[in-house]
């Protein structure tokens, strides 16, 4: 078992000190992404942007609530979500889109995993300018909490590499996990409070809320973006759930890593 | 000291393409004993792709390996150079290893030879300055031109065997591995390539070179390796090996 933990930590080391290359290859993949296009990669914002306008104006009148709190909380809510559903989505695919440099070069795998968190940062960093447009709209102040925003971040990038490499690893064996992920995340955008807010829901149904780990993930992001300091609870809750997860892609991983090329 | 050390290993490869989905791992394990015992019994897909291969390369050596398709030649070059770890076994090298094992260049052929070569280097541990100190005689050496400023996708076959040759010879490697040597390079590329690669010999480094071509075998080699079913079969001097092979092969 000690093997398994020291190959982990030697892949996840190594990876960490060619952040030169990986934070190279996420910028080019954004930029890759929208070669050719006029607007480059603030389409990403632009999409995004009008998803939450659109959206937040309809739903502010159908859950009768006020636009401009409503609108502040789905953007703080959504922009994490994004984030987030888009690092688990592209995880299933962390080690297959890159066949031909794990079958050509020896290097730690988890550089792929780190250039995938830190492509989905950028992007937040992108998305983050609707946010700013949405508090200069409702005229609303910005708030020394949301410095706090950051260690959800972090928080969040690193359940991002444990899920990086533990989805990447399973995914390269297993192909029909890529799509169940697919199909639980659509599920988990419904049931998580990012639309509706968790008051929302009384009774015995607010369990969902209380055992969703997403909402606990994304609650310590927005609520600092709301002005509020994090809720201790989710924030113990998610830095729990971040522990379990090293461990088990450190044991998973740490198996497994030298079959990935066979399971490409 | 340059050298490369095969100690006894061994490489299973396991075939999933026959059982690749989680259904039937899952049916597996629920039904248990019989498909257990099936898995005893080999029902489970693997190729033996090398069967305790030991080869110990020093300072000055050329090795070409030979043999016939799905001899091992080119999962040796990858286990040598640590792309696959093997089942058991050790290999152990000394000195800064380059591949020239595919094509495969900077990994985003939609962008231009440049960025791709950028991250090439990166890939291969280069830092910024000794990618600026290298990118000329890169540039130079591939003789790619204006086309460096283009996307990979645009190059021919030949043009990227150019650029990935350049690109893995540029870091000074003491360890070189080749498949099938300079690929689809025309004559008068595969010419200055055979240059370089003979400069870099006078410096006595270490090449494993995978053929088919008893002749690039001749002209780099000083030592050849027959291999057969995942095994080294002989090891010794270029024209034995090489009339050997000849003659398994009519045989």
């Amino acid at each position: 078992m000690t093997t398994y933990f020291n190959v982990f930590f030697r892949d996840v080391a190594a990876g960490a000190q060619r952040w030169p290359l990986w934070t190279y290859l996420a910028w080019r993949d954004i930029r890759m992404r929208y070669v050719r296009t006029v607007f480059g990669p603030f389409w990403l914002t632009l999409s995004t942007g009008v998803f939450i306008l659109a959206f937040g104006f309809i739903y502010s009148a159908l859950f009768r609530q006020d636009p401009a709190t409503y609108l502040p909380f789905l953007t703080g809510g959504f922009l994490p979500w994004v984030l987030f559903s888009t690092i688990v989505t592209e995880s299933c695919t962390a080690f297959t889109a890159d066949k031909g440099v794990i079958l050509s070069w020896q290097f730690p795998y988890s550089i792929l995993v780190y250039r995938l968190v830190c492509r989905n940062i950028i992007v937040f960093g992108h998305n983050f300018a609707i946010l700013l447009v949405v508090y200069a709209i409702y005229g609303l102040p910005l708030s020394l909490n949301m410095i706090w925003m950051f260690f959800g971040l972090i928080l969040l990038a690193v359940n991002g590499l444990w899920i990086g490499l533990l989805f990447g690893t399973l995914c390269t064996r297993f192909r029909d996990i890529q799509p169940l992920v697919a199909s639980v995340l659509q599920i988990t955008m419904f049931v998580t409070p990012i639309f509706w807010s968790p008051e929302m829901l009384s009774g015995r149904r607010a369990v969902v809320v209380d055992v969703n780990i997403v909402h606990h993930m994304i609650s310590i992001i927005r609520e600092p973006i709301l002005g509020r300091p994090p809720p201790l609870t989710s924030l113990g809750i998610v830095c729990a759930f971040t522990a379990v997860g090293l461990v088990t892609a450190a044991l998973f991983y740490g198996r497994f890593r030298r079959r990935i090329p066979f399971w490409l | 000291m340059t050298s490369l050390t095969v100690d006894g290993v061994s490489l299973e490869y396991p075939i999933y393409d026959a059982e690749k989905s989680f259904r039937k791992t899952l049916f597996r394990t629920a039904v248990g004993g019989t498909i257990r015992r099936n898995k005893d019994n080999g029902n489970r897909v693997s190729v033996y792709a090398l069967d305790n291969v030991s080869i110990a390369l020093k300072k000055g050596d050329r090795l070409g390996l030979v043999g016939p398709n799905g001899a091992g030649k080119t999962t040796l070059l990858k286990v040598m150079a640590g792309i696959y770890t093997p089942d058991c076994g050790r290999v152990v090298a000394e000195g800064k290893l380059s591949t020239l094992l595919g094509a495969i260049i900077g990994m985003d052929d939609a962008d231009n030879a440049y960025r791709n070569i950028y991250a090439s280097c990166r890939f291969l541990g280069m830092s910024n300055k000794e990618i600026e100190e290298r990118i000329a005689s890169i540039e130079e050496f591939c003789e790619l031109g204006e086309y460096l400023s283009m996307p990979l996708r645009t190059y021919s076959t030949g043009m990227l065997a150019r650029l990935s040759f350049a690109i893995a010879t540029s870091i000074d490697p003491e360890i070189l591995l080749m498949d099938e040597g300079i690929g689809a390079g025309d004559a008068r590329f595969a010419h200055k390539a055979k240059a370089r690669i003979e400069n870099f010999l006078s410096k006595a480094q270490i090449i494993v070179l995978a053929s088919h071509s008893n002749d690039l075998i001749r002209e780099l080699c000083n030592r050849a390796a027959l291999m057969q079913g995942g095994r080294i079969v002989e090891v010794g001097p270029v024209e034995d090996i090489l009339a050997m092979h000849e003659r398994n092969c009519q045989a």
